[in-house]
Order: structure tokens, then sequence, then C-alpha cells
């Protein structure tokens, strides 16, 4: 099944891409997800850990709530790794 | 608070905002149901951070996320008493110091009312909206997560 990926900030520019499709086994998890994601890009991981050592844990988002590693996907999702914002004033 | 219902806009903008023509609008729209204070929240970037020149604030979103975040804002404000308008426009884009980046319009009663949602409503927006910014200085570009965690742009 595919699923897309949506990236903003550092983590879009450790990707090189503000979306990706990914390519999983039918009942893949949200974790087995970002296994793959980190396999193909280390350098996402490496920012993403970084980032949690420093207190900034990113948020995933499927479709529009909130996720956590054992959420089951399905064909079509939107998957959307979000760091702490930084809007507003 | 009369049949219309209250007048509710959340935005993601490119431009800025004409404020004098939005409060008009609002103003105008409220009056006639007994409504006579707008407060006004505008957010603007800052030229010198950490005694370092800013030449740029570049904003993105997530926009449909952004706006559903920003419209459950809104409506938690409505719910908050007599709140007649609610209206919040986040600007995204490469930004210059001195240039408008979030604009929170809220019209109610008593005007405490206003002021108080006013500033509940950016503080909501800074914590949970998913706009990020990237800085540019002159000793650099940093990426700002959070309230003020800056992580170095590596070229």
């Amino acid at each position: 099944m595919q699923v897309r990926v949506r990236l903003v900030s550092l983590l879009r520019e450790a990707v090189g891409s503000r979306e990706l499709e990914v390519e999983l086994e039918d009942g893949a998890t949200l974790g087995d997800l970002l296994k793959v994601l980190y396999g193909k890009f280390p350098k996402l991981r490496e920012v993403i850990e970084s980032l949690g050592k420093r207190g900034l844990d990113v948020l995933f988002m499927v479709n529009g709530s909130t996720a956590t590693p054992d959420k089951r996907l399905r064909e079509g999702d939107v998957i959307t790794i979000l760091p702490p914002a930084s809007g507003g004033a | 608070m009369g049949a219309a219902g209250p007048l509710v806009r959340v935005a993601l903008s490119r431009e800025p905002v004409s404020l004098d023509a939005e409060a008009a609008r609002l103003a105008a729209a409220a009056s006639p149901r007994g409504a006579g204070s707008l407060v006004v929240f505008m957010g603007f970037v800052k030229g010198l951070v950490d005694n370092k020149r800013v030449d740029f604030l570049e904003y993105e979103a997530v926009e449909d996320l952004a706006l559903a975040k920003m419209r459950e804002i809104a409506d938690w404000a409505l719910r908050q008493g007599d709140v007649y308008a609610v209206e919040i426009v986040h600007r995204v884009g490469r930004l210059k110091p001195g240039e408008p980046t979030i604009y929170v319009l809220v019209v109610a009663e008593p005007r405490h009312l206003a002021f108080r949602l006013a500033s509940e409503i950016l503080d909501r927006v800074k914590r949970e909206v998913p706009v990020y910014k990237l800085e540019g200085r002159e000793d650099g570009e940093y990426w700002i997560l959070g309230e003020h965690e800056r992580i170095p742009r590596k070229k």
C-alpha cells in the first residue's frame, strides 16, 4: 500500500522534499513506516533524534489526528511529522 | 447577539492585511448587535535578536492542519462569553523586519474580555498551530522550533 508523508522545516530539508510517497506492506503501522523512512533517510533519523535530546520531540499526525507508533496505516493515509511549532509573533 | 451569528475568519496569507479595512468591517457588522470594543494584536518581524541584525523571517505552514487548528482556536474563543468576532490571519513566506507576521482581532463585550482573548488566542496559536520559521541573521540562518530554540541551518 502507498502512504504520503509530509515534512516541514529542518525535517523537510533533511530529506530534500516536502512530500514523499512510501510503499509499505498491508497492515503496516506508523512504527513500520518510520523504520522504512529512517532506512531511506538516515539524516532524518539523525535530526529527529538530536531534536529529541534537546526536548524538542516531534509529533506524528495521521490524517490530521495525533498518532502513536502502533497506529495501523491504510492505503492513502497522510502522515505529517511535526516539530514543535514556532509561529505567532 | 442577534440572528446573523458570529463573524469568524482564519487565514494564511502571503500578503499583509489592511487593518483599517478589517477593523471597519468587523465594527460595522458587530455594532448593530451591541458590541463596541475591538482589540487588535499585530506581531511583526524584529530587526534585532540577541544583538544580531535580522535580515528575514521565512514562515511555512502545513496549510490544512494550520487552518483547522486556527479554526478550532477561534471557535474556542467564541465560546468564552459575549464574543462577536474573531479573526486570525498568519502570514507565510519571507518577511522583512517590520513586516506584520500575525494579526488577531477580537470583538467582545466587555472590553477586558476582548483584551484577554486576543492574548490567549495568540498564546494558543504559538503553541498549537503548525507554522514554522527560518530566521536569517547577519551571523547565519537558524531554524526556530518551539518558543525560542535555534538550530543553525547547515549549508
